[in-house]
């Protein structure tokens, strides 16, 4: 962000110094008078503003959510050899080539994040959270790693609004076709984007099903699962406030693959569950980020 | 974020260029104007970090709006569409008198460019809406509903009622909506207008449905019913501030409830964007 604003004044013919630029704060110069090259447009939702987000993101909003569901590569060498690499994941132009090219490994499909931990500590320049297609997302990650792992890419968990923005427009599910429906009924996860049909007004895949996903939000943790009443058959485990238990609740979204309350018809863009600490990791749980 | 705050820092980069040399202390002078005076677009006011809406919303939808009509949603975006453009792109006021924004959904579907928020004076501003639907109007004009927090830095300063003169104080005991920023006096520190009483206002936040009016003690007067967690069904519950025109002096820049459903219309409760 910081060096797209460099350039920004610098195509209006300003010089600035390396240091001043540096400490530009990271909102980027775009132009509502037309001045600035022309940004993506993304698909027929796209910002009517003129203005876009990051080709791995769709714009929600006021916000850019990952288009896809994360998945976390180790990145080894991240301040050195592999600087470029962590750049190109920051703006969102990385490819699985460029990780596997870089050496980077993929976590949390079948294996562990550790030294990362569970409460987040030795998890900085560690793992990174790239939005790709085609990809099995992360999950058995905590909410504490998922945060680490955008914070790393320049991203962070969205809110449970800005999530919901990102989410409306998907399709309910009802039944799992299991090639182009939202992936809510399968037990296992699918690659990301790979339902076509499971797409948000917005341009967000898998918002709905295939991995449930944290966001930014914690809750006293809810104590139980009271459902929507009439107006939706998703899920609804975000009422009550326990008063035992291990931690707070943090917020997960849209459902996942299967798994009780997350799964099946109780997927769908308004699911939503706090009963879960944020040191769980489970199979059904990932993540996307935001900026 | 998305690259649309931006006239900010070109006027920063404007400013920097102005000043020539840049010597170290200018450099830094630049920075703190940078930092401390927020650049908004005209259709909102800095708070704090966040460009508020200067004034509830008014929703409309606008036909073709990503044809015919998408210079005037980009004005929308920007902040500078007024209700001539509006009504010239053949656009309609919605939820003055009814939930009347289908096709777009109480749960948010089928919202997509389709009603747009609008910070504008002298409307009523929209209300019958549902949270969901009040987020996709800030959505789609590049927006979105304010934190709880931000909301507060963008209410302090605003007068807490006791009455009501019928003219320029808050519109807290009138019984109806009046039109934005009619009430002179009813402006924030910021400069924000409205954010007590006339509409009460949903914020971007989610709570347990909450339990019960505590109140605030002795510290105001304003209602505050955020308090315990419901195991009720029917949905979580969204934070709802300022008080609305009957509220009398229970209307306030304190005034929160977290016992509304993020799936409830009312004509006392509308929304203000931010950016």
């Amino acid at each position: 962000m910081m060096r797209r604003m460099s350039m920004a004044v610098l195509t209006m013919g300003f010089v600035m110094n390396a240091a001043l630029a540096a400490r530009t704060p990271p909102v980027v110069v775009a132009s509502d008078a037309g001045t600035t090259p022309a940004s993506t447009t993304i698909g027929s939702i796209g910002p009517a503003t003129g203005t876009g987000c990051a080709p791995d993101a769709v714009a929600a909003g006021a916000v850019c959510l990952d288009k896809y569901e994360a998945s976390v590569w180790r990145v080894p060498e991240p301040a050195t050899a592999n600087a470029a690499l962590v750049k190109k994941i920051q703006v969102g132009k990385a490819t699985r080539a460029d990780l596997t090219a870089g050496g980077a490994t993929q976590l949390g499909t079948t294996v562990d994040y550790d030294p990362c931990a569970d409460n987040g500590q030795n998890c900085a320049n560690d793992i990174y959270a790239v939005s790709l297609p085609s990809e099995i997302p992360s999950s058995r990650i905590t909410w504490f790693q998922a945060q680490e792992a955008c914070a790393n890419s320049g991203k962070r968990l969205p809110s449970n609004a800005e999530w919901q923005t990102g989410a409306n427009g998907s399709p309910d599910p009802g039944t799992d076709n299991g090639t182009t429906d939202c992936n809510s009924a399968t037990g296992t996860a699918s690659p990301t984007g790979s339902r076509s049909s499971c797409v948000s007004a917005r341009g967000a895949f898998d918002m709905v099903g295939n991995v449930a996903e944290w966001v930014a939000d914690w809750a006293p943790r809810s104590a139980q699962c009271t459902g929507w009443g009439g107006f939706s058959d998703d899920g609804m485990c975000f009422a009550g406030a326990s008063e035992v238990g291990t931690g707070p609740g943090a917020l997960v979204r849209g459902g996942s693959f299967s798994f009780a309350s997350f799964g099946g018809p109780t997927a769908g863009p308004l699911s939503i569950n706090g009963t879960l600490q944020p040191t769980a990791g489970n199979v059904f749980i990932g993540f996307r980020c935001a900026r | 974020m998305k690259r649309t705050l931006v006239r900010r820092s070109l006027a920063a980069g404007l400013m920097m260029a102005a000043m020539g040399t840049m010597s170290a202390t200018g450099a830094q002078a630049a920075v703190a104007l940078r930092t401390h005076v927020k650049k908004c677009p005209a259709d909102s006011v800095a708070a704090g970090t966040v460009c508020l809406d200067k004034y509830e919303a008014s929703v409309w939808r606008v036909p073709d709006a990503t044809t015919t009509n998408a210079t005037l949603v980009r004005k929308i975006t920007l902040g500078r569409a007024t209700r001539a453009d509006l009504t010239a792109g053949g656009a309609t006021q919605l939820g003055t008198e009814s939930d009347d924004y289908a096709p777009c959904a109480d749960n948010g579907q089928n919202c997509a460019d389709d009603i747009f928020a609008v910070s504008l004076p002298s409307e009523i501003p929209s209300s019958h809406i549902t949270w969901f639907q009040a987020q996709e109007a800030c959505a789609n004009a590049g927006k979105r509903l304010p934190t709880s927090a931000e909301w507060q830095v963008g209410a302090n300063g605003t007068p807490d009622p006791g009455p009501d003169d019928g003219t320029t104080d808050c519109n807290s005991g009138s019984d109806f909506v009046s039109a934005t920023g009619s009430r002179s006096a009813c402006v924030s520190a910021r400069g924000a207008y409205d954010m007590v009483g006339n509409l009460e206002e949903w914020v971007a936040d989610w709570v347990p449905l909450s339990a019960g009016c505590s109140g605030w003690g002795g510290f105001s007067d304003d209602r505050m019913c955020l308090s315990g967690a419901s195991e009720a069904t029917g949905g979580p519950g969204v934070l709802i501030r300022g008080g609305s025109f009957v509220d009398g002096a229970n209307a306030g820049p304190l005034s929160i409830l977290g016992a509304i459903r993020t799936v409830t219309i009312f004509s006392f409760i509308g929304f203000r964007c931010a950016r």
